[in-house]
């Protein structure tokens, strides 16, 4: 049942989806959508890479999220790009792996979630994951749907000013609450990544940041890429900002890796 | 492909900086983006009060053929229009091809219901009813279970659920199964391959597509339809031929 039509992104390139998940996707729905899956599902959308996390297992074991998005890069090194888990409640542990994904693995980011380890994004126990995203320059991306998820990042953001902080879903439904706190902390980037299509807000966080610190993301394959990837395609901005957007800032995040 | 869109705002919500005012925004953005017929309610009626936003919508679209019947007026069905013989004439005149009920806002009775539903039934309309949003936020909304009882009542009468998303995703999907003269919006169904599930479970002909544009993006949902991994014909009845039919137009 494969599509002869053209990619939805025509003209677009590079598309790098900055926030995508590998393991199970919604068992309750019967939906479990396998890595190749979701490969097709990139190319009927046309994205490239994907930034991508097994972050449902931080609840249970983040060292098999990271064994498994191990094997997702492997078999995928040229569109799956890891992003490694950073649990608070295993600290020194979690950090201890992070050094080894990112250095000898290659993976590329760490990815953090509140709702799976209960522990807010500036509580102390973060400090040995942020270091190591310190270390390797690499990116951090968070889940936040709460303002006490957005706060607390914000918060660690700004005692790590030379680390790309990536604010996932950007507080989600109530993302225009965050706009501006988020556009004053120059090391965070909007995530587009959100089930919410509320006209205008890709517009609204690139007034407020630049089209610079706004990113493309999906949450693919848990939500249909073609719905964020069009919110920027059709967005009233300039084809150079939708570049940017699409994947020109996170090739230029990741470029500045150690 | 040109294609129908079930679900057009007119009116701003307040709750956003977004919003279309007038008919003239909304054609343009669907001339902008293929879109050749739209069903159209008013935010008010939708969102805190149905007379009010029927008052607005009528004041825009005195009639579908005021807008080359580019967009058919989709009025709210409050108690006044069960029963209410001038009601319904002024409706047909205005070229209305459905309603929206919205039982969050009536406790319709059981009399009202069914006088609705004879109504709508007689002159081949359909019945809308758009779900409360799950995550909150202002709906007048109805629950999957008050929209299969709507069903039940007239096997007759296509009862058009609005607004998908995951959380009740297994409760349609059951819905839709047990009831054949239920469709479903997929407009806010962004979970990932949900629309190639609701396909495999044979609802294709029965699956229709509204933006919400006005309060959201003209093109998000359409184009998850488009690049779903579902056959290419089926795409085409999804985004259009199924709202042809259900608007009696096909």
């Amino acid at each position: 049942m494969s599509s002869t039509r053209d990619p939805l992104a025509v003209g677009y390139s590079p598309i790098i989806d900055c926030h995508t998940h590998i393991g199970p996707t919604w068992p309750d729905l019967h939906i479990n959508v396998s890595v190749a899956d979701a490969i097709r599902m990139m190319d009927r959308c046309g994205i490239e890479k994907a930034c991508s996390s097994a972050s449902r297992l931080l609840r249970f074991d983040y060292r098999e999220g990271n064994r498994l998005t191990l094997s997702a890069v492997r078999e995928f090194p040229d569109r799956i790009l890891g992003f490694c888990l950073g649990d608070p409640r295993r600290s020194r542990q979690s950090a201890e792996e992070a050094s080894r994904y990112l250095g000898d693995e290659g993976f590329v980011g760490i990815k953090i979630h509140i709702s799976h380890t209960g522990v807010l994004y500036d509580d102390p126990r973060y400090d040995a994951i942020y270091a190591r995203a310190d270390e390797f320059r690499v990116p951090v991306l968070a889940h936040t749907f709460l303002p006490e998820d957005v706060r607390s990042l914000l918060c660690s953001a700004r005692r790590h000013p030379d680390v790309p902080f990536i604010v996932g879903h950007s507080g989600g439904f109530g993302w225009a609450n965050h706009v501006a706190e988020i556009a004053a902390v120059p090391n965070a980037y909007f995530d587009l990544c959100c089930s919410t299509n509320d006209a205008g807000r890709v517009e609204a966080f690139a007034a407020a940041g630049g089209a610079e610190r706004v990113l493309f993301g999906t949450d693919l394959p848990m939500l249909a890429p073609a719905h964020d990837l069009s919110q920027v395609l059709n967005a009233e901005l300039s084809k150079e900002d939708k570049l940017l957007i699409l994947g020109g800032n996170m090739a230029r995040i990741l470029e500045a890796r150690r | 492909m040109k294609t129908i869109d079930v679900n057009l705002m007119l009116g701003r919500p307040g709750t956003h900086a977004s919003g279309v005012s007038s008919t003239r925004e909304l054609i343009a953005a669907m001339d902008a983006h293929g879109v050749e017929r739209g069903l159209v309610s008013h935010i008010a009626g939708a969102v805190h009060d149905p007379a009010l936003g029927n008052d607005r919508l009528f004041d825009a679209i005195p009639s579908a053929a005021s807008c080359d019947d580019r967009l058919v007026p989709l009025p709210v069905a409050g108690p006044e229009a069960m029963p209410a013989p001038a009601l319904w004439q002024k409706w047909e005149a205005a070229g209305v091809r459905g309603v929206r009920a919205c039982p969050a806002f009536y406790g319709y009775s059981s009399d009202e219901a069914d006088a609705l539903s004879s109504g709508l039934a007689e002159r081949g309309w359909f019945l809308q009813m758009p779900l409360a949003p799950v995550y909150g936020g202002p709906c007048s909304g109805a629950t999957v279970a008050q929209a299969c009882a709507w069903a039940e009542k007239r096997n007759d009468l296509c009862v058009m659920i609005g607004g998908t998303h995951r959380d009740n995703l297994a409760e349609l999907r059951a819905a839709m199964r047990s009831c054949a003269n239920l469709w479903l919006d997929l407009g806010n169904q962004t979970t990932g391959t949900g629309v190639e599930l609701l396909v495999a479970d044979g609802f294709a002909d029965r699956l229709v597509c509204g933006s919400g544009f006005g309060v959201s993006g003209i093109t998000s949902f359409r184009d998850v339809v488009l690049c779903a991994d579902i056959p290419e014909d089926v795409k085409t009845n999804i985004l259009r031929t199924n709202a042809l039919r259900l608007l009696g137009l096909s």
